[in-house]
């Protein structure tokens, strides 16, 4: 037995063991290997465009959070030293800055496409409404990502859109308040939204795009509105 | 329940729960005092951090007695104010205010706003009132851009909102006139300001200051009648 079908035993040895413990090769196979209705279209791609965005934003904001200092006072030189003085600062930087503009035109894309598409009818309801919250959950990103940069675009910017969520009926004190962490604009507001970018909305983002692709998977690809007198689009007809 | 008991492992010694009067068993008991405590003990693990991180929202309003400064950061003493104009004064919060307990936490921007000393006899024509000096705060009314003062009137960069000398809203989207600043003269004859209201746009002045777009009058004020 030569070397190279010894590693491939070996390596088929490895890939066993841990499908008896996981059952992971099963879950991937159910997955990716999967029927999808005529008329797929590079519509039907922009949602794992997002996707792939999503990762990237997360990877690079992992990344810029080793050298961004969240406080009033070293903020906007941290990012102007992530930019200037890092190596490679200014690649990552302008990866995280430009793949926010690209995530919030693809989700509109993937929006409009789904809609187009008829995504949110039986049986996929369910789906369209956990996409409808991770389209307010990745503006909430958006936004609270702006005020990071510390300077007085960013500020006044942020300002404004604060006090734009501070005139909703009723609630809009409270959440005027909250937002900006008192009664004033202090420097708390920017280890608040640096909180909320960092931790609370892509946790909560990640589990909903996670129930996103499960029933995605699960129920299967939306078929073209007008390939719907097809029986193959059905996901009855393919059990 | 004799089956719950015949199956439940180490019954009670003195006989069946039944026997004894009793209507729920050890194992049921068990399992409701572990939900039970465990709900006790999850809110007082939930209740401090949603407590903390709402806390900002129901603050209430704000209460402080801080030097008027000049541009320079010098204290403002109200006999060298200049008479019928306005003269820009900003309140630095974290070094000026007297005892810690009266200090807002870290504040960033200071407050600025605009104080005219008025010549005897005035009347303010939006309040009606005759008072010594009229301090307005720069904070736009309509989404918190800083108003800019041009000859005795005020322009807000942002949205085109515009003011006449009095606050009084003459352009622009703002819902109501600018905000007033409360403030006092002390013994040493500076200016001190004390708070900040909002005002109605036919000139009645509130015991709380609304936030930037919210209305004080008509029918949209109901909105926002409470404020933190």
């Amino acid at each position: 037995m030569g070397i190279t079908q010894q590693a491939r035993n070996a390596a088929v040895d490895v890939a066993d063991g841990i499908e008896d413990r996981t059952g992971l090769i099963g879950y991937h196979r159910w997955f990716l290997f999967r029927n999808v209705p005529r008329g797929i279209s590079i519509w039907h791609s922009l949602g794992f465009a997002l996707l792939v965005v999503f990762v990237l934003q997360a990877i690079t904001g992992a990344i810029l959070a080793m050298y961004y200092q969240p406080a009033a006072n070293t903020a906007y030189e941290s990012i102007v030293a992530i930019t200037t003085q890092y190596d490679w600062g200014w690649v990552v930087r302008g990866m995280h800055k430009w793949g926010a503009s690209v995530m919030i035109v693809l989700l509109f894309l993937h929006m409009a496409a789904s809609f187009v598409m008829g995504a949110y009818r039986y049986p996929r309801e369910l789906t369209w409404i956990t996409g409808v919250l991770i389209f307010a959950l990745m503006m909430g990103m958006g936004f609270t990502g702006y005020l990071l940069v510390w300077d007085n675009r960013a500020f006044w910017a942020t300002v404004v859109g604060i006090n734009i969520n501070g005139t909703a009926p009723f609630l809009g004190p409270y959440i005027l308040d909250f937002l900006r962490g008192g009664p004033e604009y202090t420097g708390q507001i920017i280890a608040r939204f640096y909180a909320i970018h960092m931790l609370h909305i892509p946790g909560a983002l990640a589990a909903l795009i996670g129930l996103h692709i499960y029933l995605v998977t699960r129920l299967g690809v939306t078929p073209a509105p007008w390939k719907t007198d097809d029986p193959a689009n059905h996901p009855e007809a393919w059990s | 329940m004799a089956d719950d008991q015949a199956t439940e492992p180490g019954g009670s010694a003195g006989g069946s729960d039944a026997a004894l009067g009793q209507s729920v068993s050890r194992g049921q008991f068990l399992t409701k005092a572990t939900i039970g405590m465990g709900a006790v003990l999850g809110g007082m693990v939930a209740v401090p951090p949603v407590a903390m991180m709402l806390a900002p929202a129901v603050g209430g309003q704000r209460r402080f007695r801080v030097p008027a400064l000049d541009e320079q950061g010098t204290p403002i003493r109200v006999e060298d104010l200049p008479v019928g104009e306005f003269a820009k004064f900003v309140l630095h919060f974290p070094e000026e205010l007297p005892t810690e307990d009266e200090r807002p936490r870290d504040y960033v921007r200071d407050r600025v706003g605009f104080v005219r000393r008025n010549p005897e006899g005035f009347t303010d024509a939006l309040t009606g009132k005759s008072e010594q000096l009229t301090l307005i705060s720069n904070r736009c009314v309509h989404l918190g851009c800083p108003v800019q003062e041009t000859g005795g009137q005020f322009v807000c960069p942002c949205h085109g909102g515009a003011y006449d000398g009095d606050g009084q809203r003459t352009e622009g989207p703002p819902p109501r006139p600018l905000d007033r600043f409360d403030w006092e003269v002390g013994e040493d004859g500076y200016l001190y300001v004390t708070g900040e209201h909002s005002l109605t746009p036919d000139g009645r002045e509130l015991d709380s200051v609304y936030g930037p777009g919210q209305p004080t009058a008509g029918p949209q004020s109901l909105f926002f009648k409470f404020q933190p």
